[in-house]
């Protein structure tokens, strides 16, 4: 295989990747929490994608409703556990840990609700174009237009948050209670408002990553731990506070991981994943494009 | 309408931020709360814009109860916090820092909102030559009139403004207040002014309030204040 196709095959993954670590971020940014969750709330809202495709047989149908569900959930979570997590976490300690303990218990109640409704085993997800490779000049590419279309859903997704956030005052107010809620209570915004609307809409990315990644990963109820840690990897590597960041860390992380798999073989692909993720964390802890002072928290 | 604030104590864990504070902020005015460090200032003006809670007594808004309100509603009734430490969103530029003070009317009064943007830049015209530039690029200075500016945005008719001399040059200082005070004419809205610079502070005030230790203990034309050394040997350090 040569390096350009290898590179072209890293690419609709990393798009998933990024719309992933997209979902963390606007999370960290809203709360300052890490949502480990989000793997569970991402499966959850594929489950609820493939029940409406078995039902109605129509995968743009079942498309919206998974993201619509991951919509809902994501509101949820935040109303019903978060709000009352961040409120009563009062000292240092608590506000650093209880979060993160509550977002794994959130998870596994989430892996055994879906055990319940759906059962444990693997399950295919249908995909809406072919996976075979295109042939271009009577070579085939690994890259087909499933592929393809992963990456255009991604493009256009992320070009209408980026849209909302740099061109509505809802995007400027989120914008604003990410980095300084207190000023932006005080310019007469309801932050906790803004904030399960943070919690909404990465519910929503994530479920839209659900449906893209799960005819190649198929659906289980933990089958997005994976999905989780490289989301969140590349999350890292463009630093936490970035969305624009966290996008391009999922493309390269995306990259990075095939050019892996390809040379070494598959079974160093998530090992580099972990130590990509402790070089950055050791290296540059604020990211490749982060904001000074990311760590603040 | 008239602020009155009515026995207000207010605990800061163990400590005694505020202890039975009585007095009225009479429309149209610049009062000015001063006192050492630790005296109870900021605490009083986190507590009026509900971002702190007291322990015991009120604070009246003409008729309405603030002690009930959220923060993002007392904006909504004319009352705009300004706190201490040139408080702008680093991460924005200028304009969106004085947009967000909008966002909340934006939707029903979009005109005046554009309307007082203007006025900002006339009044700071250093903002207006930075409107791209984001927040951090800022001197001390321009920050503290950005702070200044995104509260006038929200038109308040009580600006709390929170140690705005804080880390700044006398010169600025001696700008910013002028500024203030020609704002005050000019709109008749309503200053509280914290601050620890007491000179410049009762300088533009017609009155002024001393804390001591979460206590009030003067509450007099600013004037009389300036002029009474002993008050001043004993509370203000000069």
């Amino acid at each position: 295989m040569d390096f350009l196709n290898i590179v072209i095959a890293g690419v609709s993954i990393g798009a998933i990747y990024s719309l992933m670590a997209f979902a963390l971020i606007l999370v960290w940014r809203s709360t300052r929490i890490v949502n480990f969750a989000q793997a569970g709330q991402a499966a959850f809202s594929t489950y609820v994608g493939l029940s409406i495709e078995t039902a109605t047989g129509n995968y743009w149908i079942a498309l919206l409703a998974a993201v619509l569900s991951g919509v809902i959930i994501g509101a949820i979570v935040e109303v019903v556990i978060v709000r009352f997590i961040v409120k009563h976490s009062t000292s240092a300690a608590t506000a650093a840990v209880a979060p993160v303990i509550a977002m794994l218990g959130l998870l596994g109640i989430f892996q055994g609700l879906m055990g319940l409704i759906w059962g444990g085993e693997y399950q295919a997800y249908p995909t809406a174009f072919a996976r075979e490779g295109l042939i271009i000049a009577g070579n085939q590419i690994p890259f087909s237009p499933s592929d393809l279309f992963v990456l255009v859903v991604v493009v256009v997704a992320m070009s209408v948050a980026a849209l909302v956030f740099q061109k509505t005052s809802l995007g400027l107010a989120m914008r604003a209670a990410a980095f300084a809620p207190e000023v932006t209570r005080l310019s007469g915004i309801r932050v906790s408002r803004i904030r399960t609307l943070g919690w909404a809409f990465a519910g929503g990315a994530g479920g839209l990553a659900g449906v893209l990644v799960a005819p190649s990963t198929f659906i289980a109820p933990n089958s997005f731990d994976l999905l989780l840690v490289f989301g969140f990897t590349a999350a890292v590597i463009g630093g936490l506070d970035s969305l624009v960041g966290g996008v391009l860390g999922g493309l390269a992380l995306g990259i990075g991981l095939a050019v892996v798999t390809g040379y070494l073989g598959g079974s160093f692909t998530f090992m580099t994943a972990f130590v990509l993720l402790i070089i950055v964390l050791l290296i540059r802890p604020q990211g490749i494009l982060g904001a000074r002072g990311a760590r603040r928290a | 309408m008239t602020l009155r604030v009515r026995g207000l104590t207010i605990d800061h864990g163990a400590i005694r931020a505020l202890s039975n504070a009585t007095f009225n902020i009479p429309k149209g005015s610049i009062t000015a709360v001063i006192g050492a460090n630790g005296a109870g200032k900021s605490t009083l003006l986190r507590t009026i814009s509900g971002l702190k809670r007291a322990t015991s007594g009120s604070i009246l808004w003409d008729e309405i109860a603030l002690d009930q309100l959220q923060t993002e509603q007392i904006v909504r009734t004319g009352i705009v916090h300004v706190p201490e430490g040139r408080s702008v969103v680093t991460e924005l530029t200028v304009a969106e820092n004085l947009a967000l003070g909008g966002v909340w009317r934006q939707r029903t009064n979009k005109s005046d909102v554009l309307a007082a943007i203007s006025e900002v830049y006339q009044l700071f015209p250093r903002l207006a030559e930075r409107q791209k530039q984001r927040a951090d690029t800022l001197s001390g200075g321009e920050r503290q009139m950005l702070a200044i500016g995104r509260g006038l945005i929200s038109r308040p008719q009580l600006l709390l403004l929170d140690e705005p001399s804080l880390g700044l040059a006398p010169l600025v200082v001696e700008q910013i207040f002028q500024t203030l005070s020609k704002l005050q004419q000019s709109t008749g809205m309503t200053i509280l002014l914290v601050e620890q610079n007491a000179m410049s502070a009762l300088r533009i005030a017609s009155q002024g309030i001393v804390l001591d230790q979460g206590r009030v203990v003067i509450a007099d034309n600013a004037k009389a204040i300036m002029n009474d050394t002993a008050l001043r040997h004993a509370y203000l350090g000069y």
